[in-house]
């Protein structure tokens, strides 16, 4: 005898659809504000040849001329077209960003992974040794880096990459502490799931929303860390158009020709800004709690 | 009583205008100086920096004095002479001197003094090499030294004018922290060393102006001297304007504008005699073992480009290695190197340094030692001036070479000339005399701790280096130095860059300033500031 039971069909339309978390960050105005910054450095940096009116590291004027007609920025000490060194420094500082993060990142993820989900005494030695990196600032991390490595670009996107393992390392293991303890983990266990494949496949992808926020805000402070190691001459080195590097060079004629720090600082303001307002952004967009707030 | 109060009345308004006519002295100056003029040890006997020796003539008087027209006058000696080949000098001392702690200045002080610069525990790493290798110090009587050679060292007043003679019995007490104490018989004590921030002097009350720049004999008049040490040149430049220092010296080119021909300051500027600010090369190893290489860097450089971008041409030519100023410059170092990218370029292609790939940047093709494809990079390393490398850098890249630009601090500028891991190392000697000539360039002096980098040796240009200890008279070591300069300059073993002036900004309360007759030292004994 079959028996059939009636299924009453769910009112759907009773419950209110929820946006998804890029239509809830296109609706937060800083973070609009903060792409819509960010896309035009990432274009400015892809086709910096064909935008910046000169060569960035060649003489073409006279040393220090102030803003004008001809030379929107100025030209610097050596008498280089400023506007052609802000735009080409944009492909320094934005891959800086995003390379030493990743850099930073995998390390930190693997190690907060490793230690929120073994725990015991793989949790402690791990644990220990990212409070013992987190007991040093972030710029004297990446200091220590390059004093072992010396000054260089490459050397500096590594020295920040360092300084960032700590914050990420901490905040995939607290994620994923709070993961490992929900029914579908255990369900994952039960019907035979091993180690690994828990790990990436059913709590990294479920912890992903605070680390990538944490990466967006990342990418704006391994920026600043970056230009303020090249602006005291232990990164970028000249005649690289890096602006922590032409910032420097304009200090020393800072009252007689405040363009050349200042351009770009401002474009280093910029990136920074934009950062921490997608960041923020995408805290909102992506944490169940705010979503409706 | 009327006519008492009267007379007070009248007395008291006398006095008013008497004070109003007679300006008043503050008692304290401000110095502020680059931060690089910072000695690393206070004790000239051991630092080798013009500086440290400037800062060592306010606690002791020296035993000559070099005047502010080039001549020699007496400080603690009053008289001296030395035999014709300059291999016996003797030294007639005041004997009315004491030190700062109140012991006698004698001739045993001077020969403990001498005799302690020489001792190889003492380090000393300058001042050792430029006093020579004396066979003995004797003090004759309490007022007579006699300083003996085997060599001819016809230089040594040039040496002892800058020599601080220190109190033996501070040096004994002291031990190791005298160059935290500093006693001498200058017209300042030290009072106070704060590394990486300014040290203060204060007047030494028992002064007896034992040095014949004074104009009075006596105490000076300043109650104190602070040297501040501004590590930002903007900061540097701007602090008398702004009233935080009443002397700016050295201060940088571009700030020249603010007090020169202004009537609310005081400025001068003043040459330095000595090598400029060159670039010695390392012949030891590629690419600047190869003369042909080390001439295209010459023909590729244009200096007074440099000098024009950079300071508006407020620096002055540096052609060779002794620059353009000095008494004894060989002026065929100025035509030897007429800037000539063609030639360079023509050089660098027979060097085998080509550009091959079309990057716009040259690689060794069957350059010796050199594995095929290594770019042509030069290092270029210098203490200060960093603009001046980018410059070049500037005018270097267009023919293909790439100048690796990298400020350092002095122990990694000596470690790097220690363990020869250089390409273009600056180095700047100041003085009148050309026997700086032999430090740099005599391969004598190639060893630890020695100041001649470049790996070259010629024993004819040695030969002439060694004349410039001999000869007595100026124009004969000139000579000798401009052979020597011919040799240095046709195997092209330096770049000369620009020599430095320095500038300095006063206000115009500070009287009795006395530059010295070298750019880079000034008397303070006859200085006041008028509140």
């Amino acid at each position: 005898m079959k028996s059939e039971v009636a299924v009453a069909p769910a009112d759907t339309a009773a419950i209110p659809r929820q946006p998804g978390w890029i239509r809830r960050l296109l609706r937060n105005k800083g973070a609009l504000v903060g792409l819509a910054i960010l896309f035009g450095w990432i274009f400015v940096a892809i086709f910096a040849p064909m935008i910046a009116p000169y060569d960035p590291t060649l003489t073409v004027a006279r040393a220090r001329q102030a803003p004008s007609a001809e030379f929107w920025f100025g030209t610097d000490q050596l008498g280089r077209d400023l506007v052609s060194r802000v735009l080409y420094g944009s492909r320094i500082s934005l891959s800086l960003g995003l390379i030493s993060v990743t850099l930073g990142a995998i390390p930190g993820i693997t190690l907060g992974l490793l230690a929120g989900f073994y725990g015991g005494w793989v949790d402690t030695v791990i644990s220990r040794f990212v409070d013992a990196l987190l007991a040093f600032p972030s710029i004297l991390l990446a200091l220590l880096v390059i004093a072992t490595l010396g000054p260089s670009l490459q050397n500096v996107m590594v020295a920040v990459g360092v300084a960032t393992v700590p914050e990420f390392a901490r905040l995939t293991r607290g994620s994923v502490l709070a993961i490992k303890a929900l029914p579908y983990v255990d369900a994952a266990r039960v019907v035979g799931a091993k180690g690994l494949r828990i790990m990436v496949l059913h709590i990294l992808r479920n912890a992903n929303a605070p680390i990538v926020v944490l990466a967006t805000l990342q990418v704006g402070a391994a920026i600043l860390i970056g230009a303020g190691l090249s602006f005291l001459g232990l990164g970028a080195q000249p005649p690289t158009p890096e602006w922590g590097l032409i910032s420097a060079e304009g200090r020393q004629v800072l009252r007689k020709a405040w363009w050349i720090s200042t351009f770009p600082g401002l474009a280093i303001l910029s990136v920074v800004i934009a950062c921490n307002l997608v960041g923020d952004g995408l805290r909102s967009a992506l944490d169940p709690k705010m979503r409706n707030s | 009583m009327k006519h008492v109060r009267r007379a007070s009345l009248v007395s008291a308004i006398a006095l008013v205008a008497a004070g109003l006519a007679v300006p008043a002295f503050a008692a304290d100056l401000t110095i502020a100086m680059p931060a690089n003029q910072e000695p690393a040890s206070l004790d000239g006997h051991i630092d080798p920096y013009q500086s440290t020796w400037l800062l060592d003539s306010f606690v002791a008087d020296p035993l000559v004095v070099l005047h502010p027209d080039g001549k020699y006058g007496p400080a603690l000696a009053t008289e001296w002479s030395s035999n014709e080949d300059g291999t016996e000098w003797t030294f007639k001392l005041r004997d009315d001197v004491t030190f700062q702690d109140g012991t006698p200045f004698n001739a045993a002080a001077v020969k403990a003094n001498l005799e302690r610069i020489a001792a190889p525990e003492t380090a000393s790493k300058q001042l050792k090499s430029d006093i020579g290798p004396f066979t003995s110090v004797e003090a004759v009587d309490d007022t007579t030294v006699k300083i003996t050679y085997d060599t001819p060292w016809v230089t040594l007043l040039d040496a002892v004018r800058r020599t601080p003679l220190w109190s033996p019995a501070a040096i004994a007490e002291y031990g190791a922290d005298f160059d935290k104490k500093l006693v001498g018989t200058g017209p300042f004590t030290l009072q106070e060393w704060v590394p990486n921030d300014h040290i203060t002097f204060a007047k030494w009350a028992d002064y007896g102006g034992w040095n014949s720049i004074m104009e009075n004999p006596g105490p000076v008049a300043l109650d104190t001297v602070t040297v501040n040490f501004i590590g930002e040149p903007a900061v540097l430049g701007s602090l008398v304007e702004y009233g935080d220092a009443d002397i700016g010296f050295a201060i940088p080119a571009q700030y020249v504008e603010d007090y020169k021909d202004k009537d609310d300051f005081q400025f001068y500027s003043k040459g330095q005699s000595g090598t400029g600010l060159q670039m010695v090369m390392n012949t030891r190893k590629p690419p600047l073992s190869d003369i042909r290489v080390r001439k295209a860097l010459n023909f590729a450089a244009d200096q007074e480009a440099v000098n024009e971008l950079l300071y508006d041409g407020a620096y002055t030519p540096s052609d060779g290695p002794l620059n353009n100023s000095h008494v004894c410059f060989w002026d065929g170092a100025t035509a030897m190197y007429a800037t000539d990218t063609e030639k360079a370029k023509a050089l660098l292609d027979e060097a085998g340094w080509r550009d091959e790939d079309g990057d716009g940047m040259r690689e060794a093709h069957g350059v010796e030692g050199v594995e095929d494809g290594t770019p042509l990079s030069i290092k270029y390393n210098i203490l200060h001036h960093q603009e001046i490398g980018e410059a070049l850098q500037a005018q270097f890249r267009p023919i293909g070479i790439n100048l690796e630009v990298e400020q350092v601090p002095g122990p990694v500028q000596l470690d790097r000339v220690q363990n020869r891991t250089f390409d273009l190392m600056y180095e700047r000697q100041r003085s009148p005399d050309p026997l700086i000539l032999d430090q740099v360039w005599n391969s004598k002096w190639d060893e630890p701790g020695g100041w001649a980098w470049t790996g070259f040796k010629d024993a004819t240009l040695d030969g002439y280096l060694d004349k410039l200890r001999s000869l007595p008279s100026v124009e004969a070591r000139c000579e000798a130095a401009i052979e020597a300069q011919k040799i240095i300059m046709e195997n092209a073993l330096m770049l000369p860059t620009l020599s430095q002036p320095i500038f300095v900004a006063m206000r115009p309360e500070v009287k009795g300033f006395l530059p010295g007759a070298e750019g880079n030292w000034f008397f303070l004994q006859n200085t006041t500031v008028e509140d």
